[in-house]
C-alpha cells in the first residue's frame, strides 16, 4: 500500500487508522473482519452501489408524495462537544484525535553542539497552552535523545551475529508482526472488534502517536542499520527505509503495552489490576522487540531506546486522556548505553508499582509537570475504559 | 624432543586421524593462533599417576607443564594416585599431542591412546578454576539420582523445580559463561534457587533475564544457544527422564544435569566429544557423593545417567574408549550406577556395509555418496575382522573421486598415511592403523576434506566416490564392516555438516506400496544393511540400550537402529543382540514424536527418535532402584517381555527390539502452576 511508511501500522487498526482514504492506514489487513467501521457491508452506509442509488431514486418517486417543507427539529448540536464525536465516523474521530495530538507536540535539536559541529541531541516537547484569546504555550519536555556513537553500534553489532541463530525458530512471529500487533495484544487482554471497539479506537490512536514521534527522532538522530556496518548480517526481512534508533518496532510496542494496560486496568477494583496482566504485555513487547534483532534489523541498544520512548509515549497519551498532575519526561542518553549489553526491559519499568525505573542510561527530564486532559481525548478514553468494566456494570 | 609436524610430514608413532585433525583439518578450525589454540583429549594411562606423568612429561620436554597441558578437575588425592589404568581427560596446545605421540615418551609414560576432543573457545576456559568440592543443600530423603547429559537444558522449567525452588541439585553448562571452571560454568543449587529468586516477579519467573544470568542463554557471544529455541533436545529428554509436578516429588529425585558444549554437539560426528563426556561422568559422580552427603547420611543413592547421543562409525565390539568407559562406570560399584543410551536413529541411513569374499584376490566395489555443500569432514571406517595381535595384511583399499582424477591406494600394514591428492593438494587421506587389546582389529580409515567452505581450500568434491575393497588374507567367513561416520545437522544448528551414505542397486528403500522397507530384502543381497546399525555408544555390555516404537501402530520407529553387535576378539558370537528394549518414542505415524517439556515453563513440545525413548527407561529405571530391585539390563528386558505378553500383534525381532515394547505411562507429567491462586 501506498504511504505504508510506520513500520508496524499498514493494514493494522483497520478503520480506526484515520487515514481509510488514503490507503496507507486503512486497509483492515491486521485485523480482519473489523469491516463494520469502513464499510459494513448492507449496513455502514458510506458508499453505495450503482443499483442501490438507483433503486433510492425509484423509490422515493414511488412514495415521498408532494413536496411539504422542513419540519421541526432537530435542536442544533453544541459547539465544540465531544458528546457530538459519537456522531462521526471512526476515521472522522482518528483525524480529530491526531490532530488533537500533534497539535501540541513539538520538536527541537539542542542549542549546544558537540564534537565536529553535530547537534548532541534532540527533544521533543508537549505544549501546554494556556486559555486566553491568543493562546500561549508552556513547553513541557517529553523526551530527549541522544545516539550512541558508531564505536557502540559495531560493538553491537556482534549481537546481530548472535541472535541470528533464532531465525528458524522465530520466523513466523517476525513476519507475522511486520504489520500491528493487534493480534497478538487480543491474545492476553480481551481486544475484540465487537466488544472493545474503543480500546481499538485508542490503541490506533496510540500507535500513530508512537510512530509520529519515533519517526521525527529517527530522522534526526540518523542512525545506520545494522547491516550497513556488515555485509555478513543478511536481514531476514526488508530493512525499512529509516533510521535504526530508537526501534519503532519497540516504541510502538511499549506504548501500545503501557496504555492498553492502563486501559484495561483503570477501574477500581479490576481483576486486570493484577500486574500479572501488566507483565505479560510488558513481556510481549519485549518479544516484539527483541525478534527485530533476531531478524537482522536492529541493535539490541535501539530496542532500550525505543523501549524508553514507547513507556514514557504511552504514559503521556494516558495523562493527555485523564489530566496529570505529575508527568516527567525521560531522557534517553545512548553514549551512556553500555555497548556490549543485550536489551534488557526490566531495567526500565517495574510492573509491580506500574512505573519506570531509572538507569543511567534514562533518567527522568526535567520536573514535575501538570498536563490537562483534552476533552476530546478524555471522551474516547472514558469509551473505551467502559468496555472492560466487570459484568454488571459496577462503578458505573 | 618430538619432531614439529607440518602438512606431509607425519611421524610413523602419531594416529593419522588426529594429524589429520590437527594438521590437515587446521585451516578448517575456527580462526586462532596456533599456540593458543588448546584442544580437550582424552589419554589412557597405564601404571602411572597423573601426577607423575605432568612432572615426568614436563622434564622430558624441558617446558613448563602449564604452557603445555592442563588436567581436569579432578580430586587430588586422584591425581597423585598411581593406577594400572586409567583415562584422564587433558587440555593441551599442538606441542603437547606431538610430545605424546613420541615413540619414547608413550613406552616411558605408559601412554596407551589417546583422543581427540575439541577446540576450547577462549571465554569457555579458566584452568586456574577447578571444581572444588561441591556443596549440596541439605533436603528431606531422596530415592535415586539422576543424571542427564545433554545439549540445551532449560532447567528452570517447572518440571524440575520444586515448590519453592528447584531440584537440580548441580547443572555444568560445559560452555556457560563465565566461566567457574576449567571449562564453562557450574550452578549448585543453591545459586539456581537464588537466581529463580532475583528474576520471579510476582510468582512469575522472567525466564530470559533468569537464563542470560545463569550463563545457558547470553546472546553477548555467538554461540549457539539450544536452549533459546522452544524445542530444545534437552529440556525433552531430562522432563521425559525425571520431570515431576513441584509439589509431587520434590525431595525424591536429585537432578545432576551437565549441557554438552554446543560446539562439540554442531559436529554430529562425535568424535569429540569423548573427553567432554568423560569429564561429564567424573563430575556427576563426584557431585553424588556431595548428594549422598546432605541427603543421604552414610548411605548411598542410586544413580541413573541418561545420554541420549548417538553415533554411527567405531568398533561396535564395545572396545572403544567410551564404550569401556560407561561399561566400567555402570560395573564398578559400591554405588548402583546405570548407564541409559539410546539405539540410535541410523537403521534407515545407508551408513553400514558389510563385505565377505570368496576367495583372495576377489574385489567389491562400493558407492559413497558424499554430497555437496558439506563444510564437514566426511568419514568412512574399514574395520577388519580379529586376527590375533600381529594380523596380516588383509585387504587393501582403493579410493576414487568421482571425476576419477584422484585415486589411492592403502594397505592394511602399519605405515604413513596415504594421501589423496586433485592437482596436486591434498583433498583426503588413506590410513591403517591396529588397535591392540581389547580391541585388538585394525582399521583402514577415509578421511575427506569438506566440500565446501567459506574460506579454507582446497575442497574435496562431490559426488559418487568409489571404494574398492581387494580381499588379502581373508577368509570366506570373515566379514569386513564399512561405516560412515554421523555427519548431519541437528535441528536449530547451521546447516554445515550433511550426511553421506553408500549407494548399491540391490538395496531397496521402499516396499509395495511406498513405505520404508525396515527389513533386509533376502534377495538380491545387498552389502549395505539395517543391521548392525546400534548407536555405537550404545555397544557396551552394562549400558542400557532402548530403541523406539510408534505406539500407535506398535512397529519399531523405522529410524530405530538393530543390532547385532561385532563380538569381540575372544567370542564367537555378539555379545548383545539388539537394544535391550522399545519405548514409545512416537505417538503413531501421523503424530510423530512424544509430549515433553520445552524450553519455556508451561510449554510442552513433539520430539521424536530414540532420544526420547531411552530417557522414558531412565525414570523406571530410577524408580526400580529405588525400590530397592536390580533396575538393571536384565530388568528392562524382563519388564518388555512381560508387557509384550499383552499385545495382541507380533513383537519386534530381537535385533530391533531386544525383549520387546514396554508398556510405560504416557505422559507421566502434567504442566502445573507454581503461582498459587490468586484472590
Amino acid at each position: 500500500m501506498s504511504g505504508a511508511g510506520p513500520e508496524t501500522t499498514s493494514g493494522g487498526f483497520g478503520g480506526f487508522g484515520g487515514f481509510g482514504g488514503f490507503g496507507g492506514f486503512g486497509g483492515f489487513g491486521g485485523f480482519g473482519g473489523f469491516g463494520g467501521f469502513g464499510g459494513f457491508g448492507g449496513f455502514g452506509g458510506d458508499a453505495f452501489d450503482l443499483l442501490t442509488s438507483s433503486a433510492l431514486i425509484t423509490t422515493r418517486d414511488g412514495i415521498a408524495g408532494p413536496w411539504e417543507g422542513a419540519l421541526t427539529g432537530p435542536e442544533e448540536l453544541a459547539l465544540e462537544s465531544s458528546d457530538n464525536l459519537r456522531f462521526w465516523a471512526p476515521w472522522v474521530r482518528a483525524s480529530l484525535f491526531e490532530f488533537e495530538l500533534s497539535s501540541r507536540l513539538a520538536f527541537t535539536p539542542s542549542t549546544g553542539a558537540g564534537p565536529k559541529g553535530r547537534k548532541v541531541s534532540v527533544t521533543v516537547w508537549h505544549q501546554e497552552l494556556s486559555a486566553a484569546p491568543t493562546p500561549s504555550a508552556n513547553f513541557v519536555p517529553l523526551v530527549e535523545m541522544k545516539r550512541p556513537t558508531m564505536g557502540s553500534f559495531r560493538t553491537q553489532l556482534d549481537y546481530l551475529h548472535s541472535y541470528a541463530q533464532l531465525r528458524s525458530d522465530r520466523a513466523q512471529e517476525i513476519t507475522a508482526q511486520l504489520g500491528a500487533p493487534t493480534a497478538f495484544l487480543a491474545s492476553i487482554a480481551f481486544l475484540h472488534s465487537h466488544r472493545t471497539p474503543h480500546t481499538l479506537e485508542l490503541l490506533a490512536l496510540a500507535l500513530r502517536l508512537a510512530n509520529l514521534v519515533e519517526m521525527r527522532l529517527k530522522h534526526a538522530l540518523a542512525c545506520a542499520r545494522p547491516h550497513e556496518l556488515s555485509p555478513q548480517v543478511q536481514p531476514m526481512i526488508q530493512t525499512p527505509a529509516h533510521g535504526t534508533l530508537p526501534s519503532g518496532h519497540a516504541t510502538e510496542a511499549f506504548t501500545l503495552a503501557r496504555v492498553l494496560w492502563a486501559v484495561i486496568s483503570a477501574t477500581p477494583g479490576s481483576s486486570y489490576g493484577d500486574p500479572a496482566w501488566g507483565e505479560q504485555l510488558m513481556r510481549l513487547a519485549a518479544r516484539i522487540a527483541v525478534n527485530r534483532t533476531v531478524a537482522g534489523c536492529h541493535f539490541p541498544v535501539d530496542s532500550a531506546a525505543g523501549a524508553v520512548l514507547g513507556l514514557t509515549l504511552g504514559r503521556y497519551l494516558v495523562a493527555r486522556c485523564t489530566g496529570a498532575t505529575d508527568t516527567w519526561g525521560r531522557r534517553f542518553d545512548g553514549t551512556l548505553y553500555p555497548a556490549d549489553d543485550d536489551f534488557d526491559w526490566r531495567l526500565l519499568f517495574d510492573v509491580k508499582i506500574g512505573e519506570p525505573l531509572d538507569p543511567g542510561f534514562a533518567p527522568p527530564l526535567g520536573k514535575a509537570s501538570a498536563i490537562a486532559a483534552s476533552p476530546l481525548l478524555q471522551w474516547l478514553w472514558q469509551k473505551a475504559v467502559a468496555e472492560w468494566q466487570a459484568p454488571g456494570g459496577r462503578d458505573r | 624432543m618430538a619432531a614439529s609436524w607440518s602438512k606431509g610430514r607425519v611421524p610413523a608413532s602419531v594416529d593419522p586421524l588426529i594429524y589429520w585433525r590437527l594438521v590437515e583439518m587446521a585451516d578448517f578450525l575456527p580462526p586462532e593462533p596456533e599456540e593458543s589454540r588448546w584442544w580437550s583429549a582424552q589419554i589412557e594411562l597405564r601404571d602411572i599417576s597423573l601426577d607423575q606423568f605432568r612432572r615426568r612429561l614436563a622434564e622430558r620436554s624441558g617446558l613448563r607443564p602449564e604452557s603445555l597441558f592442563h588436567l581436569p578437575e579432578i580430586e587430588p588425592e586422584q591425581t597423585a594416585l598411581p593406577k594400572e589404568r586409567q583415562v584422564a581427560t587433558a587440555y593441551g596446545t599442538l606441542p603437547f599431542f606431538e610430545l605424546v605421540f613420541d615413540e619414547d615418551n608413550q613406552r616411558e609414560l605408559g601412554i596407551e591412546r589417546v583422543v581427540l576432543g575439541r577446540v576450547l573457545p577462549k571465554r569457555q576456559r579458566n584452568f586456574e578454576a577447578s571444581f572444588g568440592p561441591g556443596k549440596a543443600m541439605p533436603g528431606g530423603p531422596a530415592r535415586a539420582i539422576v543424571a542427564v547429559i545433554d545439549d540445551g537444558i532449560a532447567f528452570a522449567h517447572e518440571l524440575f523445580r520444586r515448590c519453592d525452588g528447584s531440584r537440580v541439585e548441580f547443572a555444568w553448562i560445559q560452555d556457560g559463561t563465565p566461566a567457574n571452571r576449567h571449562r564453562g560454568r557450574e550452578l549448585d543449587r543453591a545459586e539456581i534457587e537464588s537466581l529463580l529468586q532475583r528474576h520471579s516477579h510476582g510468582g512469575r519467573l522472567d525466564e530470559a533475564a533468569f537464563y542470560r544470568d545463569a550463563g545457558l542463554i547470553d546472546f553477548s557471544d555467538g554461540l549457539h544457544k539450544s536452549a533459546a529455541f522452544r524445542r530444545s533436545h534437552g529440556t525433552h529428554v531430562a522432563a521425559l527422564a525425571a520431570g515431576h509436578a513441584p509439589g509431587t516429588h520434590d525431595e525424591d529425585y536429585p537432578l545432576i544435569l551437565v549441557q554438552l558444549p554446543a560446539t562439540v554437539v554442531e559436529d554430529s560426528s562425535g568424535d569429540w566429544i569423548g573427553p567432554d563426556l568423560a569429564i561429564a561422568i567424573e563430575y556427576i559422580l563426584q557431585r553424588a557423593r556431595q548428594i549422598d552427603k546432605a541427603r543421604q547420611a552414610g548411605g548411598m543413592l542410586p544413580l541413573v545417567i541418561n545420554f541420549s547421543f548417538g553415533n554411527f562409525a567405531g568398533s561396535h565390539d564395545g572396545t572403544d574408549m567410551l564404550e569401556r568407559l560407561l561399561d566400567q562406570v555402570s560395573q564398578a560399584g559400591p554405588r548402583p550406577v546405570r548407564v541409559v543410551l539410546p539405539a540410535g536413529n541410523g537403521h534407515l541411513s545407508r551408513c553400514h556395509a558389510v563385505l565377505a569374499f570368496d576367495r583372495p584376490g576377489q574385489s567389491r566395489t562400493l558407492s559413497w555418496h558424499v554430497l555437496p555443500d558439506d563444510r564437514t569432514a566426511s568419514y568412512v571406517e574399514i574395520w577388519l575382522p580379529h586376527r590375533g595381535p600381529n594380523p596380516p595384511d588383509l585387504v587393501q583399499v582403493e579410493v576414487t573421486s568421482p571425476c576419477g582424477r584422484a585415486t589411492a591406494l592403502v594397505e592394511a600394514t602399519p605405515g604413513p598415511p596415504v594421501v589423496v591428492a586433485r592437482d596436486g593438494a591434498t583433498i583426503g587421506q588413506l590410513h591403517y592403523r591396529f588397535f591392540p587389546a581389547p580391541t585388538e582389529r585394525g582399521r583402514i580409515m577415509i578421511a575427506l576434506l569438506p566440500t565446501a567452505h567459506e574460506t579454507a581450500r582446497p575442497l574435496a568434491p562431490s559426488g559418487v566416490w568409489r571404494i574398492t575393497v581387494t580381499n588379502k588374507a581373508l577368509r570366506p567367513e570373515e566379514q569386513i564392516h564399512l561405516r560412515i561416520q554421523r555427519d548431519d545437522s541437528l535441528a536449530g544448528y547451521p546447516l554445515r555438516g550433511r550426511q553421506s551414505y553408500f549407494e548399491d542397486p540391490a538395496y531397496r528403500r521402499f516396499d509395495g506400496i511406498g513405505r520404508p522397507l525396515e527389513t533386509e530384502p533376502e534377495d538380491p543381497p545387498c552389502p549395505v544393511k539395517r543391521t548392525g546399525t546400534l548407536n555405537a555408544f550404545a555397544t557396551g555390555r552394562e549400558t542400557v540400550v532402548v530403541g523406539g516404537y510408534v505406539r500407535g501402530s506398535g512397529a519399531p520407529a523405522p529410524e530405530s537402529g538393530a543390532g547385532p553387535v561385532t563380538p569381540t576378539r575372544d567370542a564367537r558370537t555378539p555379545h548383545r543382540a539388539g537394544p535391550e528394549a522399545l519405548a514409545a518414542s512416537d505417538d503413531s505415524p501421523v503424530q510423530r514424536g512424544t509430549l515433553a517439556a520445552g524450553s519455556w515453563g508451561g510449554s510442552m513440545v513433539a520430539l521424536n527418535g530414540t532420544s526420547v525413548a531411552a530417557p522414558q527407561v531412565a525414570r523406571w529405571l530410577a524408580d526400580e532402584l529405588a525400590a530397592g530391585r536390580s533396575g538393571d539390563r536384565a530388568a528392562v528386558r524382563d519388564k518388555a517381555q512381560a508387557d509384550e505378553q499383552n499385545r495382541p500383534e507380533p513383537g519386534p525381532p530381537e535385533t530391533r527390539g531386544g525383549g520387546g515394547r514396554l508398556t510405560l505411562p504416557r505422559q507421566p507429567f502434567r504442566p502445573r502452576r507454581l503461582v498459587p491462586d490468586r484472590p
